[in-house]
């Protein structure tokens, strides 16, 4: 072995410490933008232990523990938090100068510059990570060309799927930026408005007066009639901006839509995950040995498929009424778990087609003819062509379960109050649809259908770019065996 | 010169690497839906060491089935598979798969046989990494007893040739390292360490990581195949089909396989491709000193690439022998009609091939007797009937094939009630189907006019119409099995009654499979010529 030989073929590592700069700059900018929301990362550690150890059946060790180190993540500055930009204040007198809002703004002003600044900060992030990509390809990656590339190519030229994509990311920044978002912290205004209290200025007295949210709530709410209503773009009486005006019940809609965006993606990805991973192990497996395997899924799914999913739903939500499980997220974890495990039929049929094709091909006769385990034939040789479908029938499903989980929710059965759920208030908003407090059905409605039809553009995109048939619109035949082409 | 084989031993003298003994496989056999598709039906034969064996035959004759077979691509139904004389059918689990580095396959379809996926490079490299190789195996010179600690493993002193990857020489405490040549290392590359106690003790250590050396195997491979090292990183896409089918090679090669099934490996190529593929399998064949089965259908690569032939026919081996006599003096009818197929060059040459009429049988339902018999252009005609001339034959041939197809052929619920009701099916117009068979004949000089079933029977010699009166009867009836017994007990023979023995048909061991061998019967050739004339491929 001569010592061109080690040269030539270098780790990823060693391309690095040959060519530092363009990493080192990457990783320190990808580092300063961390930083920046260091505080809520920490925080969101410590909930999720503090979480762990209240599901913890035995007693709660170290509680108190967890309680300091919260209070100590949120005493680390965060760029897109409520206590850096907050929104939240009074008129000291009428007319007044603002206090307690940011730089003394008014509240619509501090929170939009709270909004623009998260989606600012989240497109700034992606953009880094997209120059990240092209920095690997020019500098460290030894390929010239890899099919990856013709796929990004096709996505990049593909505006529908583009389209898709950038609702789908306002969508998870919604859910994940909720409380920043948000006008007003869920907690406080929609789930325990009478433990909270408020301070606003009062015309009639003059004076600045303290009141609980849930009494400013209940002379803010838009019931349609005379001046029982808050719109769209609207202050309260208590100097509080509703971007998406109140509910029925004077609870702030855009707050309700940021909390059920959380909701709705949580069931939606749990449910996903769930399908997918039965799928894609029941894909594989069928299409690699056949026979009686697939005998055995095909009668095993088909069962599942004809159990209608409404009615298990409303079983599994009466039967384990009470229990622990229909405890978190006010049902929102079984509600995924039902539509998961009854789902994924669905998903296994759609790529079952692709995985039998895949596993026909000879290469993968190559593998078994040196030995190669199952497992990993399935793995390096057969998913990497059926991941494709997987993420197109992935994302449409995704839009379904949101669309089934707003649904069960407006017929009363799904998540129950006061968690947020999209589809409640459609539900709510209703009755006042054709008066002026049109807004709290018609809002959540039209995002519903945002959501879902950009889930579905996603699809189609992520199918065209892999799928090299497809380019330019060409209807072909054989456009599923090519997408095997791709990357 | 015909003479029945004797199961001697005297062929096992010769160094056989391969040596199959019945082997069978059946689809659907274990299925609840009747009669399993004999694909291979009870193969004899051997494969020397350092030979190229082809195998040729129609589509569908079972040939890929056999070399898939005998690389455990499938499950033999029955027989064995001698690899260097153990049975390898029956292998399973870790000893299936370390017996997998000896055998190896090259696909068809460069397009399909290679992952899109994966760079040249990580093709090539999977069997290498599947296996962990490379597993060092170390001899000590004139020390049997040895002690091999370390990343290698000691092998005895019997191992030669590529089961020895490095030899020690002690001397002392010194030692000299020889590594076997077609490794990617060098002794350099080894810390050898002996420790001559009470027993040596030699510890070899791999200085490179396995990695290293597996990536350095992978660009030897790549070049020695006729790619560039620097391939490595490509993708397949970026190459042709000739390229694609070199990258397979190198991943056949990569474990350094002694055998090596090539199914068709050029036939999915460019003309001008294929000659550039063929002289590296050669070549490489020379270098490695590899044993190939070299599956095809083009006669004229397996002349030219081949030191022996087999001649398969429906599952079976019609023909097996030393190539270039089998090409210039064929024996057996089949491959007497597979030659004369080959189309001839030169335009001046007037000479017509031997039309084979029909179509294979069913793998499903093969003949009785010999295979081929349906469509044997020198099939052995009972002697009451030596005066029939050539056209009724074929015309009774053609009818024989026909009734084998109705009696096959599936009736729907729907023909059924049809039947019984007595209405018209498509099984029903058997007259004209005689008519058809046998108005091809030129009895009467007015051939253009339209002949009724009688009129043509009544043309007929007497000892013909008789049983063709009765067979017509029973097609009447839906009654194949019937009809099928009675052609066969007026008009069948030797061939349709026994599956024929391998006769020896010349001195250098070449076998054939056909009843004309006997000495009872007439050979091959002159009937041939009797009944062809200057056919072509003679």
């Amino acid at each position: 072995m001569t010592g061109t030989e080690h040269a030539v073929h270098r780790s990823l590592r060693t391309r690095i410490r040959e060519n530092q700069r363009p990493a080192a700059v990457w990783v320190a900018v990808l580092l300063a933008l961390v930083a920046l929301e260091a505080g809520a990362l920490v925080d969101l550690a410590v909930v999720l232990v503090q979480g762990m150890v209240k599901a913890w059946p035995f007693g709660n060790p170290g509680m108190a523990g967890i309680e300091s180190a919260k209070a100590a993540a949120e005493a680390i500055p965060t760029l897109l938090s409520r206590e850096t930009i907050p929104n939240q204040g009074w008129r000291t007198s009428a007319n007044g100068p603002w206090t307690n809002t940011f730089l003394g703004l008014e509240p619509m002003v501090a929170w939009l510059l709270r909004f623009a600044l998260t989606y600012a900060y989240v497109g700034v992030l992606i953009g880094w990570f997209l120059y990240g990509y092209r920095l690997y390809r020019e500098h460290y990656r030894q390929a010239d060309w890899t099919p990856t590339d013709d796929v990004v190519r096709r996505f990049r030229s593909h505006s529908w799927g583009k389209f898709g994509f950038v609702v789908v990311v306002v969508f998870v920044v919604m859910a994940v930026f909720a409380p920043t978002l948000s006008p007003a912290l869920a907690e406080e205004n929609i789930e325990n408005p009478y433990s909270y209290e408020m301070q606003y200025f009062d015309e009639e007295t003059g004076s600045v007066e303290t009141v609980f949210v849930g009494q400013a709530n209940s002379q803010s709410t838009s019931q349609g009639a005379g001046d029982d209503n808050i719109g769209l773009w609207q202050y309260d009486d208590f100097g509080r901006f509703h971007p998406f005006g109140t509910m029925p019940n004077g609870k702030d809609l855009f707050t309700f839509m940021m909390y059920g965006a959380r909701v709705s993606l949580f069931i939606g990805l749990l449910s996903m995950g769930i399908m997918g991973a039965f799928a894609t192990v029941f894909a594989m497996t069928t299409a690699y040995y056949k026979g009686l395997v697939d005998l055995a899924v095909v009668i095993v799914g088909d069962s599942v498929m004809s159990i209608p999913q409404l009615l298990l739903l409303i079983l599994a939500m009466a039967v384990f009424n009470g229990h622990w499980l229909e405890g978190i997220y006010n049902g929102g974890l079984l509600i995924a778990l039902v539509f998961g495990l009854s789902g994924w039929p669905g998903l296994w049929r759609a790529v079952r087609g692709p995985a039998f094709q895949v596993s026909t091909e000879e290469w993968v006769d190559a593998a078994r003819s040196f030995g190669q385990r199952p497992s990993a034939t399935m793995r390096k040789h057969m998913l990497p062509y059926v991941v494709g479908y997987l993420l197109v029938y992935a994302s449409m499903t995704l839009g379904g379960v949101i669309i089934g989980t707003a649904a069960l929710s407006f017929l009363g059965i799904g998540i129950d109050a006061p968690t947020p759920e999209w589809g409640r208030a459609v539900s709510l908003g209703q009755p006042f649809i054709a008066t002026q407090s049109w807004h709290i059905a018609m809002i959540p409605g039209l995002l519903v259908v945002a959501v879902v039809t950009a889930f579905n553009a996603l699809g189609d995109g992520i199918r065209d770019a892999i799928d090299p048939q497809s380019e330019g619109g060409e209807s072909e035949t054989t456009a599923a065996a090519a997408g095997g082409g791709g990357g | 010169m015909t003479e029945v084989v004797e199961s001697d031993e005297s062929a096992r003298e010769e160094d056989v690497l391969v040596e199959v003994n019945g082997l069978k496989k059946y689809y659907d056999a274990g299925s609840l839906t009747g009669t399993p598709v004999k694909a291979v039906d009870g193969v004899d034969f051997d494969i020397r060491r350092g030979e190229t064996l082809g195998l040729v035959g129609e589509s569908g004759c079972g040939k890929t089935t056999l070399g898939r077979t005998l690389v455990h691509l499938e499950a033999a139904t029955e027989g064995e598979v001698l690899f260097d004389g153990r049975d390898v059918t029956s292998l399973s689990g870790s000893e299936l798969k370390r017996w997998r580095r000896n055998a190896q396959i090259v696909f068809q379809d460069p397009e399909s046989s290679l992952n899109d996926r994966m760079t040249v490079g990580e093709i090539v490299r999977e069997p290498l990494d599947v296996h962990d190789w490379p597993t060092l195996t170390v001899r000590v010179a004139g020390d049997p007893d040895a002690t091999v600690t370390g990343d290698a493993e000691a092998v005895g002193p019997t191992a030669t040739g590529r089961d020895v990857d490095v030899t020690v020489t002690v001397s002392g405490d010194d030692a000299d390292v020889a590594v076997r040549d077609s490794l990617p290392i060098g002794p350099e590359d080894l810390a050898v360490d002996v420790d001559s106690g009470s027993t040596t003790t030699v510890d070899v250590e791999l200085l490179p990581s396995k990695a290293q050396v597996r990536r350095a195997h992978v660009r030897d491979l790549l070049e020695r195949v006729g790619m560039q090292r620097e391939h490595y990183f490509r993708y397949p896409h970026q190459f042709s089909g000739g390229q694609r089918q070199r990258i397979g090679i190198a991943r056949a090669l990569a474990l350094e396989p002694e055998f090596v099934v090539l199914d068709e490996p050029v036939s999915a190529l460019d003309v001008s491709v294929q000659a550039k593929i063929l002289n590296l399998l050669e070549d490489l064949q020379d270098e490695f000193g590899l044993t190939y089965l070299f599956i095809a259908h083009d006669l004229a690569v397996v002349r030219h690439i081949c030191d022996r032939v087999a001649v398969m026919y429906l599952g079976n081996v019609m023909e097996l022998g030393a190539a270039d006599s089998l090409f210039d003096e064929p024996a057996n009818p089949y491959t007497h009609s597979l030659l004369s197929a080959i189309p001839e060059p030169d335009p001046t040459i007037e000479s017509d091939p031997i039309t084979l009429r029909g179509t294979p049988p069913s793998p499903r339902d093969p003949p009785t007797g010999c295979p081929f018999s349906t469509r044997c252009p020198a099939k052995i005609r009972p002697e009451a009937f030596d005066d029939l001339d050539d056209e009724t034959w074929a015309a009774i041939d053609d009818l024989h094939r026909i009734v084998r197809e109705r009696g096959r052929a599936e009736r729907s619920l729907r023909e059924r009630a049809r039947e019984v009701l007595g209405m018209e099916t498509r099984f029903s117009d058997v007259e004209d189907i005689v008519v058809e068979v046998f108005g091809r004949l030129d009895r009467t000089p007015d051939t253009t006019a339209e002949r009724s079933f009688e009129a043509m029977m009544d043309a007929l010699p007497r000892d013909v119409r008789g049983p063709l009166v009765d067979v017509t009867d029973h097609l009447r009836e839906n009654r194949e099995e019937d009809a099928l017994e009675r052609l066969l007990d007026a008009f069948g023979s030797e061939c349709d009654a026994t599956s024929p023995a391998y006769y020896d048909v010349d001195e250098g061991g070449r076998v054939s499979m056909c009843h004309r061998h006997d000495p009872a019967y007439d050979d091959v050739g002159p009937v041939l010529e009797e009944r062809y004339g200057d056919y072509a491929g003679r």
